[in-house]
């Protein structure tokens, strides 16, 4: 994206960069307190598994697609990883094994939407719930506690863990971002999400872009699993609830376009940013932490707004306008 | 073949309800007793409620993912109402009921004004509901001591045998059924899921029809919560966490398509049943309840699996045309040649379609084809006109996938008939105003402008710029 002017390719970040500087101002004024070091760390390791969740999330909103499984992915990869932990008492191959947990669940979301022909909202629905419960059924809800020792912070101390974790979920944000604009595979995800059709008859193979780029948020999450789960000495078999709707919700207030091929990993960036920094903020301003969930969901209603009235500048045609009213 | 596709996807619903009261009569004794199925009927109808006010919104290629979260909404509002302001169980009623009104005119407001995919504004909307339930409570007040009469409404039974919910539920599966099946609306509805734009160039007000129907599921929600209410007697922000999920997977396993244009009222039923028989008769079998979880998705999956496959030819032709046809030179010339000259002589968009003719020909019944004819021109500056036209022309079938011109609102007809005859029609009908006042009418299709002459600029109906 050529830059002739400053700021000028980044439009659809900036209502979500400007609301999370605004955010930042007011916080430094009314509660300086929010900028201690141990509350900015906790912030930050809590919002690195989102952040690497979001990257996945967005290559498939990119691809014009949606995945709501995500969420149960990551309590599945999650157990997978402490259980194999527990048994073989080894950090790769826990990491190997939550990692590829996530690659197989992704996979098959990705094969029954892009060669069973079924949507994906219907089967990552499917597969949310069924997830979900799955993982209840075999846990019985138990939680995986007595885990090995090394297993907390990676076996590393607890200063040096959070360095490590920033260098992987930065890392992976990084790559994504520069393969999305450099590589001709990013660039395939942008031309499937932005027109299907114009794609395949440019001779991008679509059905295997969808299902590669599902593989790779399935990976992800299985990655994002395994830096939350060494957060804690024991794996809730619930975690990751509403982890969906989260990273979906970054996505599109960092300025993705739903119905795909709109959207950056700056703005998720920024989308979880600002998204992640809101909940404790609330704390901090006297609000009792119940309002988070209302204040989440006017966040997404003023950006879908915002980008609503960007979109109708931008396609005047006709039959833009109408298949916007009720878009597939 | 559309009816029989319709009716094999029921059947494998039929099938597997019939499959799983076998199964659960066999494994657990108490199933298979009238209380039971009465029973069954009783904790199906909130979620039922919400499952068929998505019928009609899945139909048009919308959804609904805040249902749940205004449902616990309304629900708290019922309560406060009730408790904190001591109002009669009417006027808490009605505040429910102001609430889901309010609730369901913003998702309408957001989806059909500012035309924001729905899949997002529900997304957003899910979470600012459910957010403003828990805030106002602090997701721990627990309204309950409700009056015995109220009660009844939930828990009682009809003449000793019906629960009380039950005839509501009926009342209101009717009236969508009307809704959809038996009326102009509902045919409009089903227009718009094949092809918004489509829709729009036949003559249907698209967000006037589109409006109402997420207004109508904001009412239900709240209809839902005060059931929920009267049911367990008590009213939570939490109520009704994860329906809307459990309403999608009814419908979808109903038949209907998330893509919009297909399903039925009946089908959402029996989706809705499946549901509830399952989990039912899990619960009753000692057998644990995770497992509804996973065997709906399975059955989720697989029903639309087999629905898919079990139609060949279309799978067939979707393949075909998915991984394109094969173009030869002549064929590019040829092609190259009706683009020049439907760039030389503005207006005679059937040259660019013909090319493609026979293949829509063959294919127009299903909706898939209607939605490829009115994209096909999208690259081009016609816009998917000329092709979507005639398209239902051919299609008199009748069936359930087709819709026949004349299904698409009577009073267009006449007027576009005197303009077909005038000559006019594809100079007028299908362009935006060009005396530059920037306005995008859709009166543009019904008629020239009075005494207007082929050539003129074209302002629409009413402009007052002049030429």
């Amino acid at each position: 994206m050529p830059r002739r002017r400053a700021l000028h390719g980044y439009r659809d970040e900036l209502p979500a960069a400007l609301a999370t500087i605004a955010l930042g101002a007011v916080l430094a004024i009314a509660t300086p307190g929010y900028y201690a070091p141990d509350n900015l760390r906790d912030l930050l390791l809590a919002s690195l598994p989102v952040l690497v969740v979001a990257i996945g999330a967005t290559l498939v909103i990119l691809s014009g697609e949606i995945d709501v499984s995500s969420g149960s992915m990551f309590a599945v990869c999650a157990v997978i990883a402490g259980t194999v932990a527990k048994a073989t008492g080894s950090l790769p191959w826990a990491t190997v094994a939550a990692t590829t947990a996530g690659l197989l669940l992704g996979l098959l979301n990705g094969v029954l939407v892009s060669s069973v022909r079924i949507p994906s909202i219907v089967v990552t629905l499917a597969t949310m719930v069924a997830l979900r419960d799955g993982l209840r059924w075999v846990t019985q809800g138990t939680w995986v506690q007595d885990l090995p020792r090394e297993f907390q912070w990676f076996g590393l101390t607890q200063q040096v863990y959070p360095w490590i974790a920033v260098m992987v979920s930065i890392g992976l944000l990084v790559i994504a971002a520069w393969a999305l604009g450099h590589l001709a595979a990013g660039r395939a995800i942008y031309a499937t999400g932005s027109n299907t059709d114009a794609a395949r008859l440019a001779g991008i193979h679509v059905a295997r872009v969808k299902c590669t780029v599902f593989a790779i948020a399935g990976a992800l999450t299985g990655v994002a699993a395994l830096l939350n789960a060494v957060r804690f000495n024991q794996i809730p078999s619930n975690t990751g609830l509403g982890l969906e709707m989260k990273v979906i919700a970054a996505a599109v207030v960092g300025g993705a376009a739903i119905t795909g091929g709109r959207g950056t990993m700056l703005g998720t960036l920024l989308g979880v940013v600002l998204l992640g920094a809101i909940g404790p903020a609330l704390t901090f301003l006297g609000v009792t932490a119940y309002w988070e969930r209302a204040l989440q969901g006017l966040i997404i209603l003023a950006a879908i707004a915002l980008h609503a009235r960007r979109d109708v500048r931008d396609t005047d045609t006709p039959a833009a306008a109408a298949s916007r009213a009720v878009p597939a | 073949m559309r009816r029989h596709r319709l009716q094999t996807s029921e059947w494998v619903l039929v099938a597997a309800l019939v499959a799983e009261v076998v199964v659960f009569t066999v494994v657990a004794p108490n199933f298979f007793t009238l209380a039971n199925g009465l029973e069954v009927t009783r904790v199906s109808v909130e979620l039922g409620l919400l499952a068929l006010a998505l019928t009609p919104i899945l139909v048009a290629g919308g959804i609904d993912l805040s249902v749940g979260s205004l449902m616990g909404l309304a629900a708290v509002a019922f309560g406060a109402a009730h408790q904190v302001w001591h109002a009669p169980i009417p006027v808490a009623m009605l505040t429910a009921l102001a609430v889901g009104i309010a609730g369901g005119a913003l998702n309408a407001f957001l989806v059909a004004w500012l035309q924001v995919p729905p899949l997002i504004v529900t997304l957003g909307t899910f979470a600012l509901f459910r957010g403003i339930a828990e805030g106002v409570t602090q997701a721990a007040v627990n309204y309950s001591g409700f009056p015995a009469g109220f009660l009844a409404l939930g828990q009682g039974y009809l003449g000793g045998i019906v629960p009380a919910q039950v005839p509501l539920f009926a009342i209101v599966a009717l009236a969508y059924a009307a809704l959809l099946h038996r009326s102009v609306i509902g045919r409009a509805l089903y227009a718009i899921g094949f092809s918004a734009p489509g829709a729009r160039y036949a003559g249907i007000p698209v967000k006037q029809r589109v409006a109402p129907i997420y207004l109508l599921s904001g009412v239900m929600a709240s209809v839902a919560a005060i059931v929920y209410a009267a049911h367990l007697g008590q009213a939570r922000a939490d109520a009704g966490t994860g329906y809307e999920l459990d309403a999608i997977a009814a419908v979808v396993l109903g038949g209907t398509s998330v893509f919009g244009g297909r399903g039925t009222i009946g089908g959402t039923l029996l989706g809705l049943f499946v549901l509830a028989v399952l989990k039912n008769g899990l619960y009753l079998s000692a057998l644990s309840s995770e497992l509804v979880g996973v065997l709906t998705g399975a059955l989720l999956v697989s029903t639309i699996a087999i629905d898919r496959l079990s139609n060949r030819e279309f799978a067939g032709v979707a393949r075909a045309t998915q991984e394109g046809v094969p173009v030869r030179n002549s064929q590019v010339a040829v092609l190259c040649a009706a683009i020049l000259r439907r760039l030389v002589s503005r207006g005679r968009h059937q040259r660019l379609a013909r090319p493609v003719d026979h293949l829509e020909r063959r294919r127009c019944a299903t909706r898939e084809r209607l939605r490829f004819a009115a994209c096909r021109c999208d690259d081009a500056e016609g816009q998917g006109r000329s092709l979507f036209r005639q398209l239902p022309r051919r299609c008199r079938g009748g069936r359930e996938g087709t819709w026949r011109r004349s299904d698409l609102g009577r009073p267009h007809q006449p007027r576009r008939r005197a303009a077909e005859r005038a000559g006019r029609e594809l100079d007028y009908a299908r362009r935006g105003c060009d005396r530059g006042c920037g306005r995008e009418s859709s009166r543009h299709l019904d008629r020239a402008p009075q005494g207007a002459q082929p050539g003129d600029p074209r302002g629409h109906v009413g402009c007052r710029r002049r030429a």
